[in-house]
């Protein structure tokens, strides 16, 4: 049976006010929003942020071996291996390392797929630039912004 | 009145490809008459960047980080799917422990997804209040998976043979906080929303047949929603779903009242999934060893699971190296868009984002 237009009116009227009082108890709840640049969220300590290269305490070198597996799982071509041979030996070593930030997505199969476990994710999430080639960052220097 | 009705023309209007209704770049040209749609025709293709062909060139662990950029609402169930078929041609059975948790993940995934289209179905219907009490819902099924996977929507955690990590306490401890809010909540949205202004709307408007649904392949709530019994979960059960309690919520008259009935009630159950396989989450490993470098044998290869949306499939053609010869998707959204056409002439056109805000689209899913 169909509800007269009146007796819809009713219904409207009660639904509403039942509605305004559920949205008033929710009006003395505590807010879920944080005020974000001064009260920040506790980041999981898994975050895949920025990537960066492992220093060898014992050393203080790079763990790094140049063997380029994290250059070519990449699926976003984000990072770019340079290796060097010195004269006399036989191994390969680290020349330079970079990461494009505007291209990495995050995903972390460079992490799983480093034989020696030289390159983690930090937990750093704000990596925006004014210009585009500052997002081009050279891993392999002490002193730079993710190292 | 018979000069009047000469003199009118076919007005169209352009819906999209930026309208906020479309939820991503769809366009539908409408024909109207008045305020009535007499045809429409859907455009697809704004946001197609040929994955398919992609994945032809990258290898089969290359292509998982894009698995999660399908379906961004719910990412793991499709990198489930994927997952799946890889370890049906390489023969892995992943260990116990890493089922009970694909499981818990994956229906958590679902409840977020639900909730996202919770809320934007509302918004499109011009309610606000309970987009944001469903998305701070949300939000901390968010939190949880940034605790255990390392992001919040691009996981990448489904790996052959198991998961990425291992659940920490941390997450159970919020998983436990979360199942004891979350009925509490979902009766609270549900109060606010079920008023007559919300029902007026939605009720006795885009009715979808059961011959309907099996014409067009719908699957997922929207066949559901009329009564269909379509789930993988229950018709070709995968993982440990045989192992689980649990009901399929089915609509009785097809309207779009009904595929939101489904929805809700799909949570309620989801939440009750994951409440069950926490009690029995045995210990032990939580991934199998998989080789290093993955080469499929020749073959085809083809796993299904029930993602938030419909039946999600993925076929897989190895020619035997580590790059699929062929990569294709079955896409619940694709299929379930293809009805649209049929359901919007004859309605206002202030029904039109109703309609198809009930269908639950994703676009970069539907142009791959």
């Amino acid at each position: 049976m169909k509800a007269s237009y009146f007796e819809k009116v009713g219904i409207g009227i009660k639904t509403v006010v039942k509605g305004m009082a559920k949205s008033l108890t929710y009006f003395f709840k505590k807010p879920v929003t944080l005020q974000y640049p001064h009260v920040r969220k506790k980041i999981a300590e898994r975050y895949r942020g920025s990537i960066r290269l492992k220093i060898d305490p014992e050393t203080g070198k790079f763990k790094c071996i140049a063997c380029t597996n994290c250059e070519k799982i990449c699926p976003a071509f984000a990072i770019t291996l340079k290796t060097e041979t010195p004269e006399g030996s036989k191994k390969k070593e680290l020349k330079e390392f970079y990461v494009d930030l505007g291209r990495c997505i995050y995903c972390g199969l460079c992490v799983d797929s480093c034989p020696v476990d030289a390159i983690e994710h930090s937990n750093v999430y704000e990596v925006a630039e004014r210009i585009k080639d500052n997002l081009i960052l050279r891993l392999d220097k002490i002193g730079e912004k993710n190292v | 009145m018979e000069e009047i009705k000469d003199i009118r023309q076919d007005f169209y209007v352009n819906m999209g490809p930026q309208h906020p209704s479309t939820h991503g770049v769809l366009r539908i040209v409408l024909r109207l008459e008045g305020e009535r749609v007499v045809s429409s025709e859907t455009v697809l293709g704004y946001a197609h960047r040929g994955v398919e062909k992609m994945a032809e060139s990258k290898t089969y662990v290359q292509m998982m980080p894009v698995m999660d950029r399908f379906d961004y609402v719910s990412s793991m169930l499709y990198e489930w799917a994927y997952v799946g078929a890889m370890e049906r041609a390489l023969g892995i059975v992943p260990p116990e422990r890493a089922e009970f948790i694909r499981v818990i993940m994956g229906e958590l995934n679902r409840m977020a997804s639900h909730f996202v289209w919770v809320g934007a179905f509302l918004l499109d219907l011009g309610a606000f209040t309970p987009f944001l009490w469903v998305f701070d819902a949300r939000e901390k099924i968010m939190d949880m998976f940034e605790e255990v996977t390392g992001q919040r929507m691009t996981n990448n955690y489904f790996k052959i043979g198991g998961v990425h990590d291992d659940i920490t306490p941390e997450f159970l401890k919020m998983l436990d906080d979360y199942l004891k809010m979350i009925y509490q909540r979902m009766a609270d949205v549900e109060e606010l929303i079920e008023s007559i202004v919300f029902l007026e709307r939605v009720k006795d408007l885009g009715f979808i047949s059961k011959e309907e649904v099996q014409s067009y392949g719908l699957t997922g709530p929207v066949a559901r929603g009329s009564g269909v019994m379509i789930d993988t979960r229950k018709t070709e059960p995968y993982s440990v779903y045989d192992r689980l309690n649990f009901e399929i919520p089915l609509g009785t008259k097809g309207d779009c009242y009904d595929r939101y009935r489904v929805r809700m009630k799909e949570i309620i159950q989801s939440a009750k999934i994951v409440e069950q396989a926490l009690g029995m989450l045995p210990e032990g490993p939580y991934a199998e060893k998989a080789p290093k470098v993955v080469k499929l044998p020749e073959g085809e290869y083809y796993f299904a699971v029930e993602s938030a949306r419909g039946l999600l499939g993925v076929y897989l053609l190895s020619d035997g190296s580590t790059k699929p010869y062929r990569f294709k998707l079955r896409v619940p959204s694709f299929a379930n868009l293809s009805i649209i056409d049929k359901l919007l002439p004859g309605n206002k056109i202030s029904d039109v984002v109703a309609i198809l805000g009930s269908i639950d689209i994703v676009v970069p899913e539907i142009d791959r």
